[in-house]
């Protein structure tokens, strides 16, 4: 079984087979054979070059189907990554879908209620300008742009309550030359 | 004042460990709960259990006539409201008394002159303790910034109703005071119904010392140590110690001696910490007094070998303090952890959700009070707290090993946690040096981890489990999953109906 692995900005080529009751990855064309006994429903023990690593697996659910999050802890940390079937789905084509929502959509950290909205769909705003205040875990927490932008969508209501990760504003990343100035942020036109 | 049969007003970790302590002193314990609690922890601890409304707790664990129905139903003759709840509210305590219940904790007189914060400062500086120079007085925000142009900045600025922290902020200029002040009046306002602020001076990196005290209804008065609670991240601690890392002896009686000041002063009878602050010189501030038990009295616990909830009890129940203050032991040092489900690489987000694998650490001077387990479904609703870890060792350094030790064998899956980020606290030079302060973490200090040494291990387990998933699949294909299958249910009665 083949998987491609995307771990923050890294991506690994992966395979995985059973030999002769031995259990085998190869990792961009080095293999490592491991021994690996599920001990509890999520939790697996694995040797691997003599070293004993327990990990536990939590399956992230994903909108995308082909795209299988992870994250593994183990006793120093946890892991966030997905595995994609390199012959179900073009790689380049989810990163490219990865990559556009970040930035550019401010959404919830935590659930709560849009307290105040403080820009307009078509206003410009400047990175760390406030741009709206979501009451949650009884604080008013200020959400500021992430970089100079022309708002796009305004997503949130005033007075209403939102999920986690529900989208609350769009950013559209301004035109190279467009006022107010932001040089390191321009010029990098989302594709539609 | 009997406690027979105490219904706890609380849930989580503080409402689990006070029932602990009843096992052992064996009082019948009642637990409520709101209605996605029902499979809380602390409702399988209890001996009975009974539901009070809804969700959000100003329908149900602030329900004062509620509780006063259930002690009714159940027999309960006290109340132990743990901390946060209504544990520090006054007209709550009030009615509780009135219906004749016994509450376990400082009446509501007490409560009523420590929770204006104005009057607490009063009583401080009255029995002699040391209090920062401040504006107390209710003003308008023009003859605030005067004001406070006249004291100097950096500032303090906290709602008169406040506690916990909630709700503070410093201000270093008369600009962002002028900003922050109709944001923190909104705050206040919003969680305990007064816009009140006030302002003191604000000292440059101090520490948070509190000091555990105790009175009973006989005039005794102890004091248990000191904890440190300067490890704080907007104002809440995240870890705390005891003792303290800087406090000597001879500091530690003066503090402890200022502190029973004020709890006679005030004519205090329950447990309750008086909070400090001290500057680098070791010159220490009241700053206010809480009438309640702590989230870090586990250290407290540790280095006097006392229960404080045990102590809660006898005092509430008129009996003398079981110790003077020649008997007070202090063995060694101890460590805290709040294990809290949130997310430190995304601002500590608070992470809800099912708790779908949960490993604790054992071992050695080690205690985790819970209250969760395996399964259950984390609201968002409630602090997201899943446990506080505490270790003990026979100096600072040890304990901290073991508490570093213990944290690597915690394990949550399901919700995101913040152990990675007390792991890295406990390698954090400054923090490893005891040089604490209140604003230590304030900086961008935490890091994400880069991919470290053990990515391999965690991809195999995953590339593992998909194949396992994989081969399941091919061996049931109608299986797949449930959507597949009610797809194929409703597809032949589809057909069915059009025969």
């Amino acid at each position: 079984m083949k998987r491609t692995l995307v771990i923050a900005d890294e991506t690994h080529e992966l395979e995985i087979r059973r030999v002769g009751g031995k259990t085998v990855m190869v990792w961009d064309g080095e293999e490592y054979p491991f021994d690996i006994f599920r001990v509890e429903p999520t939790s697996y023990s694995v040797i691997m070059g003599g070293h004993s690593v327990g990990v536990n697996i939590d399956r992230i659910r994903s909108v995308d189907p082909d795209l299988h999050g992870f994250r593994a802890s183990v006793f120093d940390g946890a892991y966030d990554f997905t595995l994609q079937d390199p012959h179900k789905i073009l790689l380049a084509e989810a990163m490219a879908r990865g990559k556009k929502g970040t930035g550019s959509l401010v959404a919830a950290l935590m659930p709560g209620k849009v307290l105040k909205l403080l820009v307009q769909p078509g206003e410009p705003v400047e990175e760390g300008q406030p741009i709206l205040i979501l009451e949650a875990m009884k604080m008013q927490n200020e959400y500021t742009a992430p970089m100079a932008a022309r708002v796009g969508q305004v997503h949130a209501e005033e007075g209403v309550n939102v999920e986690i990760n529900s989208p609350l504003v769009t950013l559209v990343p301004l035109e190279a030359g467009e006022v107010p100035a932001a040089p390191k942020e321009g010029g990098k036109p989302a594709k539609a | 004042m009997p406690v027979t049969k105490l219904l706890i007003a609380n849930r989580g970790d503080i409402a689990c460990r006070i029932i602990r302590t009843c096992r052992e002193l064996d009082i019948p314990t009642v637990a409520v709960y709101s209605d996605s609690d029902r499979g809380a922890m602390h409702v399988r601890l209890a001996v009975l259990s009974y539901p009070i409304g809804p969700t959000p707790s100003r329908e149900s664990y602030l329900r004062v006539d509620k509780l006063i129905d259930v002690c009714r139903k159940s027999g309960a003759d006290a109340i132990h409201p743990g901390y946060g709840f209504i544990s520090e509210d006054t007209e709550a305590v009030r009615r509780i008394t009135e219906a004749g219940i016994t509450w376990v904790g400082p009446g509501a007189e007490l409560l009523a002159k420590m929770n204006a914060k104005i009057t607490a400062r009063e009583i401080a500086a009255k029995a002699g303790c040391p209090v920062l120079p401040g504006i107390h007085e209710t003003l308008s925000d023009e003859d605030v910034m005067t004001e406070a142009r006249k004291v100097g900045f950096p500032l303090m600025l906290k709602p008169v109703a406040g506690r916990d922290g909630k709700g503070m902020r410093l201000v270093k200029s008369p600009g962002e005071l002028r900003r922050a002040l109709p944001r923190v009046k909104g705050d206040a306002l919003f969680s305990f119904w007064d816009e009140r602020v006030y302002l003191e001076k604000a000292l440059t990196h101090p520490r948070h010392i509190d000091l555990q005290v105790a009175g009973d209804r006989h005039g005794n008065y102890v004091y248990l140590w000191e904890r440190e609670g300067s490890v704080q991240r907007r104002f809440q601690q995240v870890a705390d110690e005891a003792p303290s890392p800087v406090v000597t002896p001879a500091l530690r009686k003066a503090m402890g001696e200022a502190a029973v000041a004020v709890a006679r002063e005030a004519g205090y009878v329950g447990l309750g910490t008086v909070e400090f602050l001290m500057d680098a010189d070791g010159k220490f501030y009241f700053l206010e007094m809480t009438c309640r038990i702590q989230g870090g009295h586990a250290v407290t616990e540790w280095i006097t070998g006392q229960d404080l909830v045990r102590w809660q009890i006898q005092i509430a129940r008129g009996e003398k303090l079981p110790l003077t203050q020649k008997q007070v032991p202090l063995w060694g040092h101890a460590v805290q952890c709040r294990i809290n489900a949130e997310d430190p690489d995304r601002d500590f987000a608070p992470s809800s959700g099912r708790i779908l694998y949960l490993r604790t650490p054992a071992g050695h001077r080690l205690r985790d009070d819970n209250g969760v387990y395996p399964g259950w479904e984390l609201s968002p609703f409630y602090a997201p707290l899943l446990s506080k870890l505490s270790a003990w060792g026979p100096t600072r350094a040890e304990a901290v090993e073991r508490m570093h030790a213990a944290l690597s064998e915690y394990r949550v899956g399901g919700v995101r946690t913040n152990i990675a980020f007390h792991k890295s606290l406990l390698e954090y030079k400054p923090y490893l040096r005891g040089e604490l302060h209140t604003g230590m973490l304030d900086h961008a200090w935490w890091k994400q981890k880069k991919v470290g040494a053990n990515l391999k291990f965690a991809v195999a387990a995953a590339l593992f489990d998909e194949l396992e998933l994989e081969e399941r699949r091919a061996q049931q294909p109608a299986e797949k999953d449930e959507g597949a299958a009610g797809r194929i249910a409703w597809n032949s009665l589809g057909k069915f109906n059009r025969l």
